[in-house]
């Protein structure tokens, strides 16, 4: 089942009085069939960490300490009915269910268990052509040199980027997205760093709307001549990012 | 990523241009870096003009409660500001640095301005009345060096004279006297106390004009960096009071009365007077007749770099005239214009219209629009978001080998 | 915004899973008529960080602060009262062309005046005889403060009507009060520096002991008087020196005008597409009425000089300005301590009166109408009798006091409103729940 971003706020009310959303559910049944087909200690353990982290910066009412109650007790059981429940519920509901998805629930085992030296999905970062020179570390068509699954994409002025895009880029599945922009006091176009900085922090229009997960996501102010600083910073970024994606697996 | 379509050649003033504003915006980061990215006083040229102004003016007024601008009471009552008013010789001094300062930052501001392409597009206007400043600065300096009516004045009046006489004898203007008619209200009176009178009107005059001109200048500037913080405001008054009380300025009569021969160096301030550099060599009228000629050469600077990368543009169907485009804009180059559709006009609604001679093509607009109505033509957001999804699509996920359908049953 | 789009409906979840790149169509009712963007003819940022503490209420309040009616006009016809833009809306900017036509005048006084006890008259007398458009200079100049004096009350009237001051209008209001009081102090140096009979023997009777003494400010003017008047005048005498120094204070008193405008225009980060959008903008019509009727007057009514001072005959009655009349028949009349604390508390009063007006109502409430009509009275009657067209002192004291009670009885009566039914319902249910539970309120009610 896919879960766009157009319903992905919905909620599913469960038969035990908690719901959560169907975003949370995808990840939480990816783990749990995990758990269901290898019953191992360790994958347990780990079921129950993941499920912490499964939940966004803005959770939709549910606790966290409850999953973990319900995984501890009776995890096998409980899950295959509760798997069980969600499915009928979502069958009954024509719109959640889309063919496509479901073997991607299939990959996960192919996926090793050890944490990969950097994030395996693409990384996206949208440069102002002021703050880096993006020909010195990046090739026309905006791989890095150095990383090849980071892409940049060029602007004239980091205050062309759209909330949206960002929020856009994390939902397609990519693993982070960053922004460089020149800093404040020395903008080319003098405020086009202050006016993204406010729009990505709620305090201007257009802003990011529902949920955004701001770790994945990093904000710079650079400049040509310490780009080093800005490269130095991403590459922590991409080890946090590859961190976040084992862990989340 | 398909960028802007960089030009395809570049003009050799354009390479030495920017190889110089390559160099400029090196020297300002590191002066970023060291005074602090908020006290760089590289970006705070403009904000210290405007300080030096208010101080001018300031000490100006103070200063105006001793002056009396008739001939005969002129130079003891300055004389009596300097030497006997607790603090008249420094309020002195610190009237002429911030005059001097005026003129040396203005230099550097014009300079920063130049080899950055600052002049290019909508800003061409504040190069323009930027560039009038300079000239008008000049004046006001020059006649505030003519208020004391001691013997300095009557050189640089002696100075004036000539060159306006000296503009008479140029090939075309000279036909009309255009000279003596434009300077005769100070130079055509008779009497010295009118003429007193009339450069005090100049320069007092002068300064509300600096002001209303500084005003005319930043209607055009980007949402303007005007205020000096605090620390930079303290710094900045303490170096002035520095410079004034070790160049004091001093009334006295001066050793030779020729108009040609350069006076010693620390009687006259060489900032604001540096026309008479060249004096000796070129005489007055020739040396005014190139400094305006480097003047309309820098005014002809905007039209050199008219090539601009196309701009922003909305869409009539999209647009909702909610005009945070309109407030975000730095260059003011979009204005609300009624709505195409009739049905929607009637209801007073509005949509965006961008103006091309200010657009800059910076993006910001694009940034700002929650329905997609303004788009750079260059880079859309369709073509971003495509590309966002084309990379994305590189994810290596398999295709799946059995039907959906099938792991269900 | 973005939340409240609509649900999609379910047949577009069905698509692959690439969603769409723009928005959908949106209908009438979503467009945002509801949009919290401040509309100004000169666009303010839609949203700021809003500041809080004491800085964020002086910023909030000096944010909004209108200098010269700049946003009126087009607030009042955003605010869809398109018929209500009335000239009273324009008085502001009025006031703006009268300012900067008095700046360009007195550049034009400075290249002719000498600014000596000696020279100041007979300087004036040539640059109304022989400078080419002298009469022009002198005139529009001398019309022109009048002119901004009644501007500016009449500013402060309409202000005080409609009730501007109220919450984050404060400085706009106390902002309208200076500048009464500037353009007043202002016109009263210009008429010093003239030096003629009349200006002298009031420039003595400002110098004099009953006005330097303590007395005629409450609290003794802090002490404040007797010192700015050594610091200008260089004493109490009337001294060559004076001259100067009330010529340095009418200079001040113009840039004490103009740099706060200055300054509040380089505040404003914001960038307008069009030159009409300045708020320093005057429709071409106002610019060239103002200086016609300025320039006309100045051309059939030059401005009368008097005779040179000579520091020995003293006119009788001594006259000032128009504008200053009243004050000095209260002076007259009443004592001079008695009338500097009347008029000591009338100006705090004035000052603090968008504190003293609590309620929240917007628009104008009778008791600040006739606290305006009363006070408009009582200004007009002095004057008037300082003419010597009114009625003698105890009587006029008394139609002053008969006008203040009234205008305040009328204004109580006016804002006295009974009792709604509903209200009297309320009353009865109350009465009914006594009724039942104890018995013997029931006579008592």
């Amino acid at each position: 089942m896919t879960f766009n971003r157009e319903n992905s706020d919905k909620l599913v009310e469960f038969e035990h009085g908690s719901s959560t959303s169907l975003a949370q559910i995808e990840d939480a049944c990816s783990i749990m069939l995990d758990v269901y087909e290898e019953k191992d200690a360790a994958m347990l353990e780990e079921f129950e960490r993941s499920l912490e982290t499964v939940l966004l910066d803005e959770t939709i009412g549910q606790e966290p300490s409850e999953p973990d109650e319900d995984a501890g007790e009776t995890p096998m059981d409980e899950s295959d009915g509760e798997s069980e429940e969600i499915s009928e519920g979502l069958e009954s509901d024509d719109d959640l269910v889309d063919e496509e998805e479901p073997p991607e629930l299939e990959k996960e085992p192919e996926i090793t268990p050890e944490p990969l030296p950097g994030p395996e999905k693409p990384v996206i970062g949208f440069v102002c052509r002021h703050a880096l020179g993006v020909n010195s570390i990046a090739d026309a068509d905006g791989v890095m040199n150095a990383y090849p699954f980071v892409h940049l994409i060029e602007l004239p002025c980091a205050g062309m980027i759209k909330p949206d895009w960002l929020k856009k880029v994390l939902e397609k599945g990519m693993s982070g997205v960053f922004v460089v922009s020149c800093r404040e006091a020395s903008c080319e176009h003098r405020s086009g760093a202050r006016l993204t900085t406010e729009r990505i922090h709620g305090k201007r229009r257009p802003k990011i709307a529902g949920k955004f997960d701001t770790r994945r996501f990093r904000f710079w102010e650079s400049h040509p001549l310490d780009q080093d600083i800005f490269l130095k910073g991403l590459a922590k970024f991409l080890e946090e990012l590859g961190a976040l994606d084992t862990a989340e697996e | 990523m398909k960028t802007i379509a960089a030009s395809s050649r570049k003009s050799g003033y354009l390479i030495f241009r920017e190889s110089v504003g390559n160099f400029v915006d090196a020297i300002e980061y590191y002066s970023a870096r060291f005074f602090g990215e908020n006290s760089n006083p590289i970006t705070l040229t403009g904000a210290m003009m405007i300080a030096l102004v208010l101080i001018s003016v300031v000490t100006g007024l103070v200063m105006l409660l001793y002056y009396v601008p008739t001939p005969g009471q002129a130079v003891a009552s300055v004389n009596q500001l300097t030497q006997d008013a607790r603090y008249g010789s420094i309020l002195r001094a610190l009237h002429r640095t911030s005059a001097d300062f005026i003129i040396i930052i203005l230099i550097l501001h014009m300079f920063q301005g130049w080899a950055r392409g600052r002049y290019t597009g909508s800003r061409s206007r504040s190069w323009l009345t930027g560039l009038l400043a300079l000239p008008l600065i000049g004046i006001i300096g020059w006649a505030g060096y003519v208020l004391p009516w001691d013997d300095r004045a009557m050189v640089m009046l002696a100075w004036g004279r000539d060159i306006a006489h000296g503009v008479d004898s140029w090939p075309i203007i000279g036909w009309f006297n255009l000279g003596s008619l434009l300077t005769m209200p100070i130079f055509g009176v008779t009497g010295e106390a009118d003429q007193l009178l009339r450069i005090f009107a100049l320069h007092i005059g002068g300064a509300f004009l600096a002001i209303a001109l500084i005003l005319w200048h930043l209607k055009r500037v980007t949402p303007p960096r005007v205020r000096l913080p605090f620390a930079v405001w303290i710094g900045f008054v303490l170096v002035l009071l520095l410079v004034a009380a070790m160049m004091p300025v001093e009334t006295e009569a001066l050793r030779s009365l020729n108009p040609f021969e350069l006076p010693a160096f620390i009687h006259i301030d060489i900032l604001i007077t540096f026309p008479l550099l060249f004096f000796p060599a070129l005489g007055g009228a020739w040396t005014v007749f190139f400094i305006l000629l480097i003047l309309a050469m820098l005014a002809w600077l905007p039209r050199l770099e008219r090539k601009k990368p196309r701009t922003a543009a909305v869409s009539d169907i999209k647009c909702v005239g909610c005009r945070l485009c309109l407030n975000d804009c730095p260059y003011g180059a979009i204005e609300m214009v009624p709505h195409p559709n009739p049905l929607k006009r009637r209801k007073g609604r509005e949509i965006a219209k961008v103006l091309p001679g200010y657009c800059a093509a910076c993006g910001i607009c694009v940034g700002s629009c929650m329905f997609d109505a303004i788009e750079l033509p260059d880079i859309t957001s369709d073509e971003i978001e495509l590309k966002i999804d084309e990379i994305g699509g590189i994810k290596e996920i398999p295709e799946p080998e059995i039907l959906p359908d099938e792991s269900f049953l | 915004m973005v939340n409240s789009m609509p649900e999609y409906e379910a047949e577009n979840t069905n698509e692959s899973t690439e969603p769409e790149l723009t928005e959908p169509e949106i209908t009438e009712q979503e467009l945002p008529e509801e949009e919290p963007v401040v509309i100004e003819a000169a666009p303010e940022p839609p949203e700021r960080p809003k500041p809080d503490g004491v800085v964020g209420w002086f910023t909030e309040r000096f944010d909004s602060c209108d200098l010269f009616d700049s946003q009126i006009p087009a607030e009042r016809r955003r605010a869809g009262l398109e018929e209500g833009v009335s000239p009273i809306d324009y008085i502001g900017k009025a006031m703006w062309v009268v300012f900067v036509l008095l700046i360009i005048s007195g550049i034009g006084l400075l290249a002719g005046y000498v600014p000596t006890v000696a020279g100041a008259f007979n300087s004036i007398e040539r640059i109304q005889a022989d400078f080419p458009f002298g009469w022009w200079f002198r005139g529009v100049h001398k019309w022109g403060t009048d002119l901004f004096i009644i501007l500016a009350i009449a500013r402060l009237v309409r202000l005080a009507y409609r009730r501007g001051y109220k919450s984050t209008g404060e400085f706009g209001w106390i902002w309208a009060l200076a500048v009464l009081a500037i353009g007043m102090t202002a016109g009263l140096t210009g008429y010093l520096l003239v030096w003629h009979q009349r200006a002298f023997w009031m420039g003595s009777i400002l110098q004099s002991d009953p006005l330097s003494s303590e007395g005629v400010w409450p609290l003794g003017g802090l002490g404040l008087k007797g010192w700015a008047a050594e610091q200008v005048t260089g004493g109490t005498e009337i001294t060559p020196s004076v001259l100067t120094g009330i010529f340095v204070l009418h200079l001040t008193l113009a840039f004490a005008i103009l740099v706060p405008v200055f300054c509040r225009q380089l505040a404003k980060r914001r960038m307008v597409p069009k030159f009409r959008h300045l708020s320093l903008y005057v429709p071409p019509g106002l610019l060239w009425a103002v200086l016609g009727i300025l320039t006309f007057i100045a051309l059939i009514l030059p401005p009368p000089t008097g005779s040179p001072s000579d520091g020995i005959l003293k006119p009788n009655p001594i006259i000032s300005d128009w504008f200053f009349l009243g004050c000095y028949q209260l002076i007259d009349i009443l004592t001079p301590t008695i009338a500097g604390w009347i008029i000591g508390i009338g100006i705090l009063v004035g000052i603090l009166l968008p504190w003293i007006d609590r309620s929240s109502a917007k628009g104008p409430r009778p008791a600040v109408t006739a606290l305006i009509i009363a006070t408009l009275f009582t200004w007009f009657a002095l004057t008037l009798k300082a003419f010597g067209w009114t009625v003698s002192a105890p009587w006029i004291f008394i139609i002053i006091a008969v006008v203040w009670i009234l205008a305040f009885a009328l204004a109580a009566m006016a804002e006295y409103e009974p009792l709604r039914p509903e209200d009297i319902e309320a009353v009865e249910v109350v009465v009914e729940i006594d009724i039942d539970e104890d018995d013997e309120e029931v006579v008592a009610e």
